[in-house]
Parts: C-alpha cells; structure tokens; sequence
C-alpha cells in the first residue's frame, strides 16, 4: 500500500457515503457521520468543511445555498463523478480492510497455536 | 466587536487561502457555532458552559487552520503561482486592452461603413466617430494602466499578498503602461486609415521615448503616492 496513513481517504469515504443518499449541510453531515460510525470516529466538527470544500473543488460534490430561519445554510450533494470517486474509495478501502484482517487473523491464529 | 472565527480567517488569508474558500469557512463555522449552541442549551448547558462546549466540539483555531492548509488545492492562484499573477498578468492585461480596444475601433468603423454605405476606407470619417475614437483611445492609454494597477493592487490586498508582490504588479504596470500606445491615423482622402497599437510606437521617435518615459513616472508618481497614502492609513489603522 503507498498510502502513508490509513485514516487517508476516510473522511471522503463517509461524506461521499452519507451525502448518496441525501443532500445535508455541515452540522447535519457530522451527526449523520457519529450516528452511522456510533460516535466511534469523533473528529473536531469544523474539520469536516475543508473536506467538502475540496471534494466540491474535485467535482465529486455540488453545493447550493439555501436560506434557512435568517441564515445561509449550504447544502452539498454527490455529483455523478463523486459516486464514481465513491466507487474507487469504497474498493480502496475494503483491500485494506481485508489486508489488515488477515493480518489480525494469522497474528491471533499463532498465537493460539 | 470582531465576528467569530474573524481571527481565523485572517490568518488563512495571510496563509494564501483563497477569498472566497476562507469566507465559505468562517460563515460555514458560524452557522455550525450556533447549531451546537442550540443543541448544548437545549441539552440543559447553561450560556457559559454552552459556549465552551460548542467551542471544544467545533476544533480549537490551530486544529481549524491546520486541516484547511493541509489542503493546497484550496490556496489561491495568487499565492501559488505570485509571479504569474503579479509579473506576467499586469503585462497580458495591457495587451489585451490593446487588442480588445483594436478589435472594438476597427468593428465600429467597419459598421460604420456599412450602416452608412460609404465614406469607405480611403475617406475620411465623421467628426463624431472621429471624436469618439480619440477620447477612447486617450482613455486606453491614460487610464487603463492606472485601472489595471488598481486592479492589481485590490486584488493583492483581498488575498493579503506580501507588499513586495504588489509593488512589483504596480511597478511593470506604471511602467510597460507608460510604453504602450493605441492610435489611429485617419484617412486623407488618398490614403485608408491605420489603427495601431504597439509599444513604443507607432512610429518611433526620440520625442515618442521620452513621452513615454515621461508618461511612466506620472504612472509611478501616481500610483505611488496612492500606495504611499494606503499604507500609512492602514499602519495607523493598526496602531489604534
């Protein structure tokens, strides 16, 4: 893997995840994403915007404004290149995960041997 | 009083973050602010504590600035590629206004001739056009390079750009700004008009030379002494 962290990519995966399936704006994504990861991933909620900033810059996601109670909230969605983005991220992520698995599996096996 | 987050945003611009990403941010974090200090009231926190906690939730200043630079696709253009945008841009930007200023004059002599059905290219216009074309021309050549420096000059303060980038924009613009010329010669009857525009130009002269050099130090005197005068307001701004 040329990946240096494996947190890489991460925060991508899950905004891209939760957006498919409807548009939300910041705060709502950061409490879809402790809701879905059952507050296992905490990260500072403000670190979640220079993610979706970049990804709209990538043209994985599209936002708009809207006005809400006084205020400018903006909404973002995945645009068709950010499912594919989503795609690529998703098969990523799962040879890692079945990499370190079997890591795990084989380190436990002989230790029980 | 200063907004929330102003510090913050402050400190991205000077990091080379784009305008409109760092003003995304801070109002992005403000609305996000206020959603958390709904949620912690409403969860029973009392104003203080409330503040506090939506504050420790939200990520300290350091942690917000460091994931933003930690992303340099969201820099500006400015701050990637500075000499681009303050050495070559001053420089495209008076040759675009040439060949824009050239292309407008020549489609509207050419409409001209054709709404009219004459004079043609060998006679001489009407003192309208002809009026008209001279003054845009002395606009091009008197004012577009002080209008680009301004340009520049706004745009380098937006994005917080370090003083000597700005000076080097302003200095080529005074400068090559003093050197360009767009001109016209009219048609006598005999012979057809010629719009030109060039550097050191149409025809060139020791006389042209040091009209030029001439008209770039009233550039730089000019600009300069803006520059001057914005530089001490906004030292004094600070020092209050």
């Amino acid at each position: 893997m040329t990946n240096p962290s494996f947190m890489n990519g991460v925060p991508e995966l899950l905004i891209l995840r939760l957006l498919e399936s409807r548009e939300m704006y910041g705060y709502e994504l950061v409490q879809a994403i402790r809701a879905a990861t059952d507050d296992a991933i905490s990260l500072g909620e403000g670190v979640v915007y220079p993610v979706l900033h970049a990804l709209e810059r990538q043209g994985a996601l599209k936002s708009r404004r809207k006005p809400v109670n006084g205020r400018t909230r903006v909404y973002y969605t995945v645009t068709r290149g950010g499912t594919k983005h989503l795609a690529g991220l998703v098969e990523q992520w799962n040879r890692i995960a079945g990499a370190v698995g079997q890591v795990v599996k084989e380190t436990t096996h002989a230790a029980a041997v | 009083m200063p907004q929330r987050f102003e510090q913050l945003g402050e400190r991205l611009l000077r990091a080379g973050i784009a305008p409109r990403h760092v003003r995304r941010y801070t109002m992005e974090l403000r609305d996000h602010f206020d959603d958390l200090l709904r949620e912690e009231i409403a969860a029973g926190s009392d104003s203080n504590a409330a503040k506090e906690r939506a504050r420790a939730r939200i990520g300290s200043d350091e942690a917000l600035a460091a994931v933003m630079l930690a992303r340099p696709g969201l820099r500006s253009i400015a701050s990637r590629y500075p000499w681009a945008v303050f050495g070559f841009a001053p420089v495209l930007m008076l040759i675009a206004t040439m060949v824009g200023a050239i292309v407008i004059e020549a489609g509207l002599l050419r409409l001209h001739i054709a709404l009219t059905g004459g004079p043609g290219l060998h006679l001489p216009p009407p003192m309208w056009l002809k009026l008209f074309v001279s003054a845009w021309n002395a606009w091009l050549v008197y004012a577009a390079p002080l209008m680009i420096a301004a340009i520049l000059f706004l745009v380098g303060g937006k994005q917080r750009t370090p003083a000597g980038w700005i000076v080097v924009a302003l200095g080529v613009t005074c400068i090559v700004g003093g050197f360009h010329n767009v001109g016209v010669i009219w048609p006598d009857g005999l012979h057809p008009g010629r719009l030109s525009a060039s550097f050191l130009g149409p025809q060139y002269s020791r006389a042209m030379v040091i009209g030029c050099i001439l008209r770039a130090a009233a550039n730089l005197a000019l600009v300069g002494s803006a520059y001057f005068l914005w530089l001490r307001r906004d030292s004094s701004r600070f020092a209050q």
